[in-house]
């Protein structure tokens, strides 16, 4: 426990914190960069399993009903390209979460130093953790919704032909529902830096 | 949830059907044929469609039964494709569809051996989209000994079920001291029609029990609903066909046999089984369906079965009024997103739309005048929803 940077190491040692540390100090515990790479792992992972659920779901209906229309076939590229900007938002969120990640330099020695760090740090790395749930399960949703309206946009085109843009408006409001998912993840994160040198008390 | 994974397994044979929709002849083309003067003509104008491989190789003065031949061909090749293209659930499902054709073609086998034809004729005139491997063991041993036919070839084949539970249930029906001869001269003696449509109703009970169980609810949403009205329909065709029928003379024979044709699923078994059981007349039979609104429109404008050596090629009989309705619920499942609806439906309407064209073809080479009432007989697929 005293290789531990966090934490206080002359308030626990081993044979205390095994026996009476509770669940709550275990749970505050848990390394902030921890939290802040699992948020980065989560907002790209998976924004990028709705893309693709998307992506292979039209692009299965886009394959089948080619073989008797071709005439729809360059049109409706586009399904493909709304699924794949999800992912793209994904990986947006990812370079700009990491690029908030960083060591600490200076770690103060007195106990309240290294408190209002260790709250400082975990304020970032909680901040970037929920930034990439929020990013991350809205960018499935919407991949899968993009993609299932995309697959019905390939079918209903080879059989009628006007639909076709009817029903990119709904992929379109479909998509919006991503950007959501950015907007309110960049606010999330903007002020969660993690410092480079501890604030003083 | 199911729309999200239907692409997975479905979607590309969906997709391929949603192609295919394209390939319908319009109201417009239905008109230019109407105007064919000869069987030349219609073969040329075909030609432009999407039938256009199928007929090249036949001279322009096709027969009717061959233009028929093609065509159906055409439907099974697609439909195989289809089905090769497929996997799991919607193979067996698909195989499913495909066992009421071969109910046809085994029961005109059958028949076909009873009268003496020649088996090449008859392997030749087989349904294509119900073939299977089996259908060349069909023959009559000596003594026509139809009972081993049906014990030992039938059971083999894949409706071979269908076949083992008709025969219990027609040996059921029989008296206590029934011996061999009894069963053969049972075999022997039963009509066709009534070996068919009691072999369909068990296809159709079959067919609603696989798909109650293992379909997923998208498509069970469309189906189970169809499936129903068809079983709804058979019910009323039997029971009117029975109406004034002279073979069925007592009222417990008519009773055994409607129970034994009529299916048991549907909306209107079990709550109206007693009445339509027991309606002898037209009347009686829109009394026993009135509990079901759309029944009960269709069969006001049913001429009556009493009257039936007055019918004519005017009067709109009651399998014109169901084929109607049946097309325009055929179209409607057509348009459901990720559901095994569509294969039903473009099944169902590609074979009308065979049937329009092979219909125009013999008014056609009958040189009929053009006001006479059965250049209107055709039901043109997806006419009611206005394209």
């Amino acid at each position: 426990m005293s290789q531990q940077i966090w934490g206080n190491p002359q308030r626990w040692d081993a044979a205390e914190w095994q026996s009476e540390a509770t669940w709550a100090d275990r749970f505050m515990y848990i390394d902030p960069y921890f939290w802040s790479y699992f948020g980065v792992a989560l907002a790209l992972a998976t924004s990028i399993i709705g893309a693709s659920w998307g992506i292979f779901v039209t692009g299965v209906s886009l394959l089948g009903s080619t073989v008797k229309a071709p005439r729809i076939r360059s049109k409706n590229l586009i399904s493909v390209i709304f699924c794949e900007a999800v992912a793209i938002y994904g990986v947006i969120m990812a370079i700009i979460m990491i690029g908030k990640i960083g060591p600490i330099e200076d770690i103060p020695t007195e106990q309240n130093g290294i408190n209002v760090c260790y709250t400082y740090a975990l304020y970032c790395g909680y901040s970037l953790f929920w930034t990439g749930v929020s990013v991350g399960l809205s960018n499935l949703i919407c991949g899968i919704a993009v993609g299932v309206t995309g697959s019905g946009c390939a079918i209903s085109d080879a059989q009628t032909p006007e639909t076709f843009v009817k029903i990119l408006v709904v992929e379109i409001f479909g998509s919006a529902l991503g950007l959501f998912g950015v907007i309110v993840g960049i606010i999330q994160c903007s002020g969660a830096t993690f410092p480079k040198v501890c604030p003083s008390a | 949830m199911d729309l999200c994974v239907f692409g997975v397994d479905d979607g590309y044979a969906e997709a391929i059907i949603r192609g295919l929709r394209a390939s319908f002849l319009t109201e417009a083309q239905y008109q230019q044929m109407k105007n064919c003067a000869s069987i030349p003509e219609l073969k040329s104008f075909l030609e432009e469609t999407d039938y256009q491989n199928c007929l090249q190789a036949d001279n322009p003065q096709i027969p009717t039964s061959i233009l028929r031949q093609r065509l159906k061909k055409k439907l099974a090749d697609e439909f195989e494709y289809i089905e090769a293209q497929s996997t799991g659930t919607l193979t067996k499902y698909l195989f499913h569809l495909r066992c009421r054709f071969m109910i046809d073609n085994v029961v005109n086998m059958i028949e076909g051996l009873k009268n003496k034809i020649d088996i090449e004729i008859l392997l030749s005139n087989i349904d294509p989209l119900g073939w299977f491997p089996e259908i060349k063991n069909i023959k009559v041993l000596e003594g026509d000994d139809y009972s081993s036919l049906y014990r030992d070839v039938l059971i083999d084949t894949p409706i071979g079920v269908y076949f083992m539970k008709f025969l219990e249930e027609s040996i059921e029906n029989l008296h206590e001291n029934r011996t061999l001869n009894d069963i053969q001269n049972l075999f022997r003696e039963m009509k066709p029609e009534y070996i068919r449509t009691s072999l369909k109703k068990m296809w159709l009970e079959d067919f609603y029990l696989f798909c109650e169980q293992e379909l997923m609810p998208t498509s069970q949403e469309a189906l189970l609903e169809l499936l129903k009205f068809e079983a709804d329909f058979k019910t009323v065709q039997v029971i009117y066909n029975s109406i004034g029928n002279r073979d069925l003379n007592t009222a417990a024979k008519i009773i055994t046999t409607r129970k034994q044709l009529c299916p048991t699923i549907g909306n209107l078994y079990p709550d109206c089984e007693k009445l339509y059981l027991q309606a002898m007349t037209l009347d009686a039979l829109r009394e026993a369906v009135k509990g079901c609104d759309n029944y009960r429109d269709l069969l006001k404008d049913a001429p009556d079965p009493l009257k039936r050596e007055e019918f004519n090629v005017q009067t709109k009989t009651l399998d014109d009024i169901m084929y109607d309705d049946e097309c325009r619920r055929y179209a409607l499942a057509f348009d459901g997103q990720g559901s095994y609806g569509v294969f039903y439906s473009y099944l169902k309407l590609k074979e009308q739309e065979i049937r329009n064209i092979i219909w125009l073809a013999e008014m056609i080479s009958r040189k009929l005048a053009k006001n006479h009432p059965g250049w209107k007989k055709i039901i043109i697929p997806f006419s009611h929803l206005g394209k």
